[in-house]
């Protein structure tokens, strides 16, 4: 089950994650957090309490995060898990994202 | 008493000074005998020292007690008795004749010299040993020893140049050394055991004997010398062939030669006898052997003539189509060992009569039920063997006529007219021109008139085989990468697998066709696009094969894919397809056209253009043959192309483009042309003749001809 929270301060918006990125994880992706963004010029998306992922979940946050970068909006990955990092590695998350985008 | 002294010099001179010396006295004290004027020899050979005897005058000088070296050697102590080597004092000889036997005979011969002559002791060899008289009061005979280690006076070995007097009290041993090697061999086998052989380093004995010589005081041996190559026992050649266990081959008479080689050499003393391989059986085309009958003709300027051989095969009905040669099987061989080795298993062929074709009783001959091409494919040791009909089309193809679409070989005797479309899965003749119309040949294409302003395909298969086989290959190594990404993403502890069950691998395929495998679609959706191309030509086998890239990769939300077990078995349905893209094909398609003029050809196969082509498009798989003028347009042959004229002064530009490892030969390039290789392109600045133009293996242009 996935959830958020956020956190604003000023234009920037922390996304907390908590749960897994996962195929269920569509809707509120698309019809809850995607919304929520529009007005922030800079996301923080953090995944410490991120344990799982699954290839739509991954298809998910890259398609958010291509949205964002494409309206020339900052956007970071932070705190992510050292097992879903993994994962993001072999898929090479960094190539397509941009490498500044984990930190 | 008197005292002489016996002297040697390399003059008369010089031998009579020493003996003065030796004496202490001068000239006037002595008389002079000269016993051997000096001789040089030819080459140092037989060169002979000058020797004198120098008496003292009786008047009584006392005995010189000191041993004198008669040579200028130091004085050697030969013997125990009174005398010394090289110094005579008074003749001590008690016999008148002694003869002397070589120690191994004592008891031998007891031949008399020749008579004797007074006051000189003589000495000489007879059958071998040495003899010697000397009669009372003579002085005694001298042995000149010529090498060290031959004569032994009394157990003493004269070294070489010295001299020694000798009586018949002395024992003289001739030691005439032998000399001898042993010979060596080797016996080698060949690693496939099929032959022995034998490196022979020859051996020798040499023996020397002495030979007679006539009396005289003084010997000087002469030695014969006789070399014998030394023999091998062949009973240790065969006593090691039997430990090697070769008991199968053997040449006993090429033994018994290396045993008695006199150089050294290698024999080869046992052979295997080699396999004799069998062949296959085969089915002979009728139309083979009349075809083969029309050699292609080699042209003056050295290219080939292909036009005689160049024709479709056609039998008529109740002719014989072809007949069966049976196998002729092999002959085993056997090595050195005696192991038996097999022939290679041959297999008899058989025809599995298919559409319009009889067999014979006995199977062995296939005979049309209609006229037609024959089509044989083999499967193993089958021949599969059908007739392809041929439909004769008299006159034009118009709109009259109608366009031809049919499933075997058509023959059209008049032209092919403006928008129609001839299609055939076999062979096509046009006689007539064909003007702005469109042609698609399966097999190959005979047009002995102009094609103007149309489109012509030949040999649709192979030129989608050729355009496939990389394309293929490209799938088949991205799809294996794409297979351990979907392992290893599988076996990391946060990635989910639950949602392929729904989806497939397709949200994870647009994962990784975003990172890793950025060009695959680009490459997939080229491949659908041949398949559009090449539709009407393709067979089940390849629509399958698309629809199953379509399901599996095209789709972003579904994917037929669930598994890497999936995607490897999508790998090998790949590597059936290249295997049968690839193969190289029995019965090359071709083109054979009279003039082009502003049509685009496109053929799997060889193209021939015999008069010439203007502004033309043509692009074969195989090579390209022109023997009239190509004047503008571009011309592109895989496998390379040889040209009689090419270029177009003032009218735009032509083209020539071959594969990278094939050549461009031409007998005349115009100004302007361009030649493209693999990926290098060269401008022709100047005309050239005679060209020829190819990659070197460093990936450069390279040609040569006439400017």
């Amino acid at each position: 089950m996935f959830t958020y929270r956020l956190e604003l301060t000023g234009q920037q918006i922390t996304v907390y994650c908590e749960g897994d990125i996962d195929i269920d994880a569509g809707d509120t992706f698309e019809e809850q957090l995607e919304p929520e963004l529009a007005e922030a010029s800079s996301v923080i998306l953090n995944l410490g309490a991120v344990q799982f992922v699954d290839s739509s979940g991954i298809g998910l946050l890259i398609k958010l995060v291509q949205d964002l970068q494409e309206q020339e909006r900052q956007v970071w990955i932070e705190q992510t898990q050292p097992e879903v990092m993994e994962v993001f590695q072999l898929l090479q998350l960094d190539e397509i994202l941009g490498k500044d985008t984990f930190r | 008493m008197e005292r002489s002294v016996i002297s040697k010099g390399k003059t008369v001179e010089q031998a009579v000074e020493r003996a003065l010396a030796l004496l202490e006295v001068s000239k006037k004290e002595v008389s002079i005998e000269i016993i051997d004027n000096e001789s040089r020899g030819f080459l140092g050979l037989n060169a002979r020292p000058a020797v004198v005897r120098v008496s003292l005058l009786p008047i009584g000088i006392p005995e010189m007690a000191a041993p004198y070296s008669s040579v200028n050697t130091p004085a050697t102590v030969i013997s125990t008795d009174r005398r010394a080597v090289g110094v005579l004092g008074q003749s001590t000889a008690a016999e008148s004749t002694a003869v002397v036997t070589l120690p191994a005979e004592e008891s031998g011969h007891d031949s008399l010299g020749p008579t004797p002559i007074a006051d000189e002791g003589k000495i000489w060899i007879a059958e071998g040993q040495i003899a010697m008289h000397i009669p009372d009061g003579a002085s005694l005979p001298m042995i000149d020893a010529f090498k060290s280690g031959d004569i032994l006076i009394n157990g003493t070995a004269l070294l070489a140049g010295q001299s020694a007097a000798v009586s018949g009290e002395d024992v003289i041993d001739i030691r005439l050394a032998g000399e001898s090697k042993d010979s060596t061999w080797q016996l080698d086998i060949d690693n496939d055991g099929m032959k022995a052989s034998l490196q022979i380093e020859p051996g020798y004995h040499i023996t020397r004997t002495l030979m007679d010589t006539e009396p005289n005081p003084r010997l000087m041996l002469r030695v014969a010398q006789n070399k014998k190559p030394a023999a091998i026992d062949p009973q240790e050649i065969y006593q090691q062939l039997r430990a090697k266990e070769i008991i199968f081959g053997m040449d006993s008479s090429m033994i018994e030669l290396a045993c008695r080689a006199e150089k050294a050499g290698r024999f080869v003393i046992a052979s295997g006898q080699p396999v004799i391989h069998g062949q296959d059986g085969i089915f002979e085309l009728q139309t083979d052997a009349a075809a083969r009958k029309v050699q292609p003709k080699l042209r003056e300027n050295g290219t080939i003539d292909y036009r005689e051989t160049r024709e479709f095969p056609s039998i008529l009905e109740g002719e014989r189509i072809g007949t069966i040669i049976p196998s002729q099987p092999g002959i085993d061989g056997r090595d050195i060992y005696g192991n038996f080795i097999l022939a290679p298993v041959v297999h008899d062929i058989q025809i599995i009569p298919g559409k319009d074709v009889q067999l014979s009783e006995d199977g062995r001959d296939a005979f049309a039920l209609k006229s037609g091409m024959p089509s044989q494919t083999r499967q193993g040791h089958y021949v599969k063997l059908s007739m392809i009909p041929k439909l004769m089309h008299s006159g034009d193809v118009n709109l009259a006529s109608g366009n031809i679409h049919f499933r075997g070989d058509v023959e059209i005797s008049g032209a092919v007219q403006d928008t129609m479309e001839v299609e055939a899965e076999g062979n096509i003749r046009v006689r007539g021109n064909i003007n702005m119309a469109q042609i698609m040949a399966g097999d190959s294409l005979i047009v002995h008139a102009n094609v103007l302003s149309s489109r012509i395909i030949v040999g649709q298969l192979q030129l989608f085989y050729g355009q496939m086989t990389p394309m293929l290959i490209y799938v088949r190594e991205q799809v294996e990468l794409m297979k351990q990404a979907v392992h290893q993403v599988s076996s990391a502890s946060a990635f989910k697998i639950n949602d392929l069950d729904q989806t497939g691998l397709a949200p994870l395929f647009q994962v990784l066709f975003q990172g890793r495998f950025k060009w695959m679609m680009e490459q997939l959706e080229r491949l659908l696009r041949l398949e559009e191309q090449y539709q009407s030509a393709l067979k089940e086998e390849w629509t399958r094969y698309f629809q199953e890239i379509r399901n599996g990769f095209m789709n972003k939300e579904n994917s037929t894919f669930r598994t890497a077990e999936d995607l490897e078995s999508f790998i090998r349905r790949t590597n059936y397809l290249y295997t049968l893209a690839s193969a190289p094909v029995v019965e090359r398609n071709f083109a054979r056209l009279h003039f082009v003029q502003n049509s685009t050809v496109r053929c799997g196969g060889d193209v021939i253009v015999e008069k010439g082509a203007y502004n033309a498009h043509l692009h074969c798989e195989g090579t390209l043959e022109s023997t009239g003028t190509l004047r503008g347009g571009t011309y592109f042959a895989a496998e390379g192309m040889v040209l009689q004229e090419v270029g177009s002064p003032g009218t735009g530009t032509t083209k020539l483009h071959v594969d990278a490892k094939a050549r461009i030969k031409a007998a005349r390039i115009l100004a302007g042309t361009t030649i493209q290789i693999g990926e290098r392109i060269h401008q022709c600045m100047e005309d050239v003749e005679h060209l020829e133009i190819w990659l070197n293996s460093n990936d450069q242009i390279v040609w040569k001809g006439r400017e």
